[in-house]
C-alpha cells in the first residue's frame, strides 16, 4: 500500500506540474494561480447562480428531492466524460511506462496508483459541479448533520464506479486493438460523441423558458422525474445514495450507503481482476507491438510535380493540422462546427417556443433589416464565432521545437509569418460565409450587403490573425510533448478572446453612435477603420521580423 | 549467471492496409552471461537488440524459449529478480519536474531500500558517477550527460546483480561516457552480470568479455572480439561488423 | 567556405557561452568540430545557421554574411540539426518535395536525385509513411536527405551519427568524403573522437566557449602528448 501511495504521488505531481517545469516557470506561477484562482471562484458562482435559481423554484412546489437526484446524475456523467478522455492517456500514454515496468513492483500496484490519479482529477471537477450544489441544498432545506455526512460519501463514492467502467473498457479496446494510432481516433470519436451529447442537451434544454409558471414547472418536475426514475435502474448506486440523501431516518441512510459501499467495493474487486489480466498486455503491446509496415515502392508520379513555395508551405500547415486530431478539433473544425452548431441550438430554442423557420423568417422581415444595426449583429456574431479558431495563435506553437527550421531555411522570416496565417485567413473566410449564408436565408440580406459585409469580415479577420500570431511569437510554446499543451495549457487562448471581445464592443459603440447611418456607409466606414490597424500591424511584423523571432530557439 | 535458451519473439505487423503478416524480432537466441562477465549486444537498427533486452529485463513475454537469472525465472520469482535487475534504456526524461534527488529517493521507496540506507546510497551513487553538483537541479533542467547519469543513477540505488543497458551512451560527449564505461567495468569486477548493447563497435572492443552479433532477429556470431576478429579475418571489430552483416567492407 | 570572424555569444550578461571564436573551414575540407556536451558547439551551429543572433563578430557562409545577407547565406548550406524529430505529419516524400520547394529544387532533377539519395539510405521503400512511423535512425536519414537535396555547396551537420547503425554512418561518411573531394565544405560536430580521427582534415576543439585547438589530428597528437589515447588527448585539452 505504501508504494502504491508513494507511486500515485509522482503521477500526480507529474501531471500537474509538466508545463511549468518544462518551462521554467516558478515567477510567473503566481500570476497563474490568480489567472486559475479567478476562473475556480467564476464557475463556483456560475454554478452557485444556476443551482440557486432551479433549486428555489422546486422548493417552491416541494419537489426538491428531484436536485440531489440531478446532481448525482450528473457527477456521474461528467466522470463518465472526464474518464473517457483522460484514461487513454493516463493508462497507455505516459512516457513513463517503460521504466515502471522493470522495477519490483506488483501489477495491482501499478494500476491502483494509476486509477488514484483519474480519481483525484475527478474529484476536483465534482467538487465545484457535486459538492457545491449539494451543500446548498442542505443550507436551503435546513438540513442536519447526517445529511452532510452522507453527502461527502455520496461525492467520493459516485464517481468511483464510472471512472472503473470507463477504464475497463478502454482496456478491453487496448488488449486487441495495438497501434498508436488508435488513440488518435479514440480521443476523435470521444471528442465528437461528446460535442453530440453538448448538442443534444442544448437543443432539448433551449426550450425551456426563463420564467416558468408554476404548472409549467410542475409539468417539468413530472418529466425529470419520470427520466430520473428511468435512468436509476440501471445506476443503482445513485439510487441508493438518493434514497439516503432524501430520508429522514437515520437507519434507512446507513443501510443505503452501505448498500452504496457494497456495490462500490464489488466493482472494484472485479476491476482490478480484470485489469490485471487485461492491461499489461495491451500496454506492452501499445509500447513495442508491431514495428513499421512495410510499405508499397510505388511513388506516385504526382508527388514529383513542383509547385510554388507559398502553395507548398500553406499546404504543409494544412496537413500538420488535419492529420493531428488535437489540432484539427481545436484549429479546424471549429471554423465550420460553431457557426452551424449556435444556429441549430438557437433554432431549435425559437422552435420549441412554437415559432416554426417561416414565421421567425416573417418576423424579422418586418423589422426594417437592411439597416447599419443588423450589419453590425451579423459582424459581431462572426467575431464570435472566429475566436474559436485557433491556427494563428498557436501558429508557431504547434512546430514544437522544430520551430527553429523557420530560422535556418532560405526564407524570409516575414513570408513564412504570412504562410502561417494563411490558413487562419482561409478559416476564418469558410466562418464568414457559412454565417452569411445562413443570414441571407433567415434575414434575406440583399446581395450587395452581403458582398460588403463579406468584406469588411475578412478584413477584420485578418487584423485578427495578424495580431494573433505576434501574440505567438512573444510568448511561443515550444516545448511540449504533448499536442494538448499547446491548445488546452496555453494562457495566450484569453488573447483572440480579448480581440473578439474588443472587437464586439467597438461594434456596440459604432451602433450607438451611428444609430440610422446608411448601411453602406456605416460598414464602409468601420471596413476603412479596421483597415489602418491591419495595415500597421503587418508594417510591426515586417520591420521587426528578426526579432520577433528572438523567441524561437 | 543469466541464461537465455531458445528465445523466439514473434511480432504481428500489418503487410498494408487489410493484410498481416508475422514476423520474428528474435529467433531462437541462446547464450549465456557468466557473474564478472560484459556480454555485448550488437547489430545493426532493427536487428532486435532492443526487443532481446526488454524480455530479459521482464518487460515483454517471449513467444517461446527460456530466460533464467542464477536458476530464477520470471514465472516464478518475478518481484525478487526485478529486485536485481538494472534496467536502462535509451536518454529519455521520466519525471522532469522532479530533481534528481528526489527521483532517486522515490526509486528507493520502490525497491524497498529503508531511509538511512537511501540516503547512504544515493550520495555513494552521486558521488561515483560525478552527480554532486546537480543532486537538487530539476531533471528537465539537465544536459544530456546529466540526463543519462540520472538515468543509470535510478537503477542503482537498489545495488543490483543484473545489469540490461541499452545504448547507454548514445548521445553522451566522451567525458560522461568515459565515467560510465569505467563505472560499468567497475561493477563487472565486482562480479556483476551485465549485458550491453552499442552501436559504437570500439567501446563494445574496449569493455566486453564477449559480445553477441544479431542481425535480422538471429544471432550471426558469437565469441570474445578477439575470436570475431580471428574468425572474420579483419583487425577491427567495426570491419567484422562489416564482414558479418554485409554491405560493405572497410574503407581503410 | 564558412568564415567565422571574432564571434561573441552570451545568453546572460556578462558570462560568454562563446568567446572571441575565430575559424575558417576552406573549400575541399572535412572539419570535425569537437567539445564537451555544453562547450559551445551548438551555440555556435546555431549561429552559423542564423538560428541564434551574433553578439560580435560575423560569420560569412560562401562570403555572404548570416547577418546582413541572411537569405543569401542561407541558400549556400544544409543543415541536419541534432534532433530529427521534424515534420512528423508528413509522409516522407511530401516532407522532400517541400524542401526542393523551399530551396528552388528544379522540377526535373527531383526525381532523380530523391531516388538516389534514399535508396543509398535505404529509405526509398518507406517514403510513402508518415515520418512519425520511422525509427530514430530512419528520422535522421529523411533529415539529411532533406538537407543535401538542394546540393548545397556547405554542409553543416549537427551531430549526425547519433543514433546510425554503423552500415549507414559509413555511408553518410562516404558522402561527406565525395562532397569534400569536389572542392566542397563539410562541417560537423561530433563527440565520437574516432570518426574525427578517421575522417577530418582538421578539427577544432572547443571548450567553456573558447576554441582551445585547431590543426589536424597529427599536429594535435605532436602538440600534447606523444602516443596518448585519444581519450586522454581529449580529457587533457578540455580541462586545462
Amino acid at each position: 500500500m505504501d508504494k502504491v501511495i508513494k507511486l500515485t504521488k509522482i503521477f500526480l505531481k507529474n501531471s500537474f506540474s509538466t508545463m511549468d517545469a518544462r518551462m521554467g516557470i516558478s515567477t510567473k506561477s503566481k500570476s497563474k494561480i490568480i489567472v486559475y484562482g479567478l476562473l475556480f471562484l467564476y464557475f463556483a458562482g456560475l454554478i452557485i447562480f444556476l443551482g440557486y435559481n432551479l433549486l428555489d423554484g422546486l422548493i417552491a412546489i416541494h419537489q426538491e428531492t428531484i436536485f440531489v437526484g440531478m446532481i448525482l446524475f450528473m457527477i456521474f456523467g461528467l466522470a463518465i466524460i472526464q474518464t473517457i478522455f483522460s484514461s487513454i492517456n493516463i493508462l497507455y500514454f505516459t512516457k513513463d511506462s517503460e521504466y515502471l515496468l522493470p522495477l519490483p513492483l506488483k501489477p495491482y500496484q501499478i494500476i491502483l496508483a494509476r486509477t488514484n490519479v483519474m480519481l483525484i482529477a475527478e474529484y476536483v471537477i465534482i467538487f465545484l459541479i457535486g459538492f457545491i450544489p449539494l451543500v446548498m441544498y442542505g443550507i436551503l432545506t435546513g438540513a442536519g448533520i447526517v445529511y452532510y455526512l452522507t453527502m461527502i460519501l455520496a461525492v467520493i463514492l459516485v464517481p468511483i464506479l464510472p471512472v472503473l467502467l470507463i477504464s475497463m473498457i478502454v482496456m478491453f479496446i487496448m488488449s486487441f486493438a495495438k497501434l498508436t494510432k488508435n488513440r488518435n481516433r479514440f480521443q476523435l470519436f470521444a471528442t465528437l460523441l461528446v460535442l453530440a451529447i453538448i448538442i443534444a442537451i442544448s437543443i432539448s434544454t433551449s426550450g425551456m423558458k426563463q420564467d416558468l409558471t408554476n404548472e409549467e414547472m410542475a409539468q417539468m418536475v413530472v418529466q425529470a422525474n419520470g427520466m430520473i426514475e428511468l435512468v436509476k435502474g440501471y445506476v443503482p448506486t445513485v439510487d441508493y445514495l438518493m434514497e439516503a440523501l432524501t430520508t429522514n431516518s437515520l437507519f434507512t441512510a446507513i443501510v443505503e450507503v452501505l448498500k452504496t459501499l457494497g456495490i462500490t467495493i464489488i466493482g472494484f474487486i472485479v476491476y482490478m481482476l480484470i485489469a490485471q489480466k487485461i492491461y499489461f498486455k495491451g500496454l506492452v503491446g501499445n509500447l513495442f507491438g508491431g514495428g513499421a509496415s512495410s510499405s508499397n515502392k510505388e511513388i506516385n508520379q504526382k508527388e514529383y510535380r513542383n509547385s510554388k513555395l507559398y502553395k507548398s508551405y500553406v499546404g504543409k500547415e494544412f496537413k500538420n493540422m488535419t492529420r493531428n486530431p488535437v489540432f484539427l478539433m481545436q484549429c479546424l473544425i471549429p471554423a465550420v462546427l460553431i457557426p452551424i452548431v449556435m444556429v441549430v441550438v438557437v433554432y431549435a430554442g425559437l422552435n420549441s417556443d412554437g415559432m416554426g423557420l417561416e414565421q421567425i423568417t416573417q418576423m424579422v422581415q418586418q423589422i426594417p433589416i437592411n439597416t447599419f444595426f443588423i450589419a453590425c449583429i451579423i459582424l459581431g456574431v462572426i467575431q464570435f464565432f472566429t475566436m474559436f479558431i485557433y491556427i494563428s495563435i498557436t501558429a508557431i506553437s504547434r512546430d514544437g521545437e522544430n520551430a527553429v527550421f523557420m530560422k535556418y531555411i532560405p526564407v524570409s522570416l516575414y513570408k513564412q509569418y504570412m504562410y502561417k496565417i494563411i490558413p487562419n485567413i482561409i478559416m476564418n473566410i469558410v466562418t464568414i460565409i457559412i454565417t452569411l449564408g445562413i443570414a441571407k436565408y433567415i434575414l434575406n440580406l440583399p446581395v450587395i450587403t452581403l458582398i460588403v459585409l463579406f468584406i469588411v469580415a475578412t478584413i477584420m479577420g485578418i487584423l485578427q490573425s495578424i495580431a494573433m500570431i505576434i501574440v505567438d511569437l512573444k510568448r511561443p510554446k515550444l516545448n511540449w510533448d504533448s499536442e494538448y499543451a499547446v491548445v488546452k495549457q496555453n494562457l495566450n487562448l484569453v488573447f483572440p478572446v480579448l480581440l473578439s471581445m474588443v472587437n464586439i464592443g467597438i461594434l456596440v459603440g459604432f451602433v450607438y453612435l451611428l444609430k440610422d447611418i446608411n448601411v453602406y456607409i456605416g460598414v464602409g466606414i468601420l471596413g476603412t477603420l479596421y483597415m489602418i490597424p491591419t495595415v500597421i500591424i503587418n508594417k510591426y511584423i515586417y520591420n521587426r521580423q528578426d526579432k520577433l523571432a528572438e523567441k524561437i530557439i | 549467471m543469466i541464461i537465455v535458451e531458445h528465445i523466439t519473439k514473434k511480432f504481428v505487423r500489418n503487410k498494408n492496409k487489410k493484410e498481416k503478416e508475422e514476423f520474428s524480432a528474435n529467433n531462437d537466441i541462446t547464450f549465456e552471461a557468466n557473474d564478472g562477465e560484459i556480454i555485448g549486444i550488437l547489430g545493426p537498427n532493427g536487428a532486435g537488440k532492443t526487443t532481446l533486452l526488454r524480455m530479459i529485463a521482464g518487460i515483454l513475454e517471449p513467444t517461446h524459449g527460456k530466460i533464467s537469472f542464477d536458476g530464477m525465472n520470471y514465472k516464478e520469482n518475478e518481484i525478487k529478480i526485478k529486485q536485481n535487475i538494472a534496467y536502462l534504456s535509451g536518454n529519455t526524461k521520466i519525471y522532469d519536474t522532479l530533481s534528481t534527488y528526489e527521483l532517486l529517493k522515490m526509486c528507493c521507496d520502490i525497491y524497498g531500500v529503508d531511509k538511512e540506507n537511501s540516503k547512504k546510497r544515493i550520495n555513494e551513487i552521486a558521488k561515483v558517477l560525478g552527480m554532486e553538483q546537480f543532486l537538487c537541479n530539476k531533471i528537465a533542467n539537465l544536459s544530456t550527460g546529466q540526463t543519462q547519469k540520472v538515468n543509470l543513477a535510478r537503477c542503482l540505488v537498489h545495488n543490483p546483480k543484473y545489469y540490461i543497458l541499452d545504448e547507454a551512451t548514445t548521445g553522451l560527449d566522451i567525458i560522461s561516457s568515459q565515467i560510465i564505461l569505467n563505472f560499468i567495468k567497475e561493477e563487472r569486477d565486482k562480479g556483476k552480470t551485465i549485458l550491453y548493447s552499442t552501436h559504437y563497435m570500439e567501446e563494445a572492443e574496449n569493455i566486453c568479455n564477449r559480445v553477441i552479433m544479431i542481425n535480422k532477429g538471429k544471432i550471426i556470431k558469437a565469441g570474445t572480439p578477439e575470436e570475431i576478429k580471428k574468425d572474420t579475418d579483419t583487425t577491427n571489430l567495426r570491419d567484422a561488423f562489416f564482414t558479418l552483416v554485409g554491405g560493405v567492407s572497410s574503407y581503410e | 567556405m564558412i568564415q567565422i570572424k571574432n564571434v561573441s555569444k552570451s545568453y546572460v550578461k556578462g558570462k560568454k557561452s562563446v568567446e572571441s571564436l575565430n575559424l575558417e573551414i576552406k573549400n575541399g575540407e572535412i572539419f570535425g568540430f569537437l567539445g564537451p556536451n555544453g562547450a559551445g558547439k551548438t551555440t555556435t551551429i546555431r549561429m552559423i545557421t542564423g538560428i541564434l543572433n551574433i553578439d560580435e563578430g560575423d560569420i560569412l557562409i560562401d562570403d555572404k554574411s548570416i547577418k546582413k545577407e541572411p537569405l543569401e547565406a542561407k541558400k549556400n548550406f544544409g543543415f541536419v540539426p541534432d534532433s530529427p524529430d521534424m515534420f512528423l505529419k508528413l509522409k516522407g516524400i511530401e516532407y522532400l518535395m517541400f524542401m526542393a520547394d523551399v530551396y528552388d529544387v528544379p522540377q526535373n532533377e527531383r526525381e532523380e536525385k530523391i531516388e538516389k539519395l534514399t535508396k543509398k539510405f535505404e529509405i526509398y521503400n518507406q517514403l510513402n509513411n508518415q515520418i512519425q512511423s520511422y525509427s530514430h535512425g530512419m528520422r535522421q536519414k529523411i533529415v539529411i536527405c532533406g538537407a543535401l537535396l538542394s546540393e548545397p555547396k556547405n554542409w553543416i551537420l549537427d551531430e549526425p551519427m547519433t543514433g546510425l547503425d554503423p552500415k549507414s554512418s559509413y555511408d553518410l561518411k562516404e558522402m561527406m568524403r565525395e562532397h569534400a573531394k569536389s572542392g566542397k565544405t563539410v562541417f560537423f560536430s561530433t563527440h565520437i573522437l574516432e570518426v574525427a580521427e578517421k575522417l577530418c582534415d582538421r578539427v577544432g576543439i572547443i571548450n567553456k566557449g573558447k576554441l582551445v585547438f585547431v590543426g589536424t589530428f597529427e599536429e594535435m597528437k605532436q602538440k600534447f602528448k606523444e602516443n596518448a589515447s585519444l581519450e586522454d588527448l581529449f580529457l587533457e585539452i578540455t580541462e586545462k
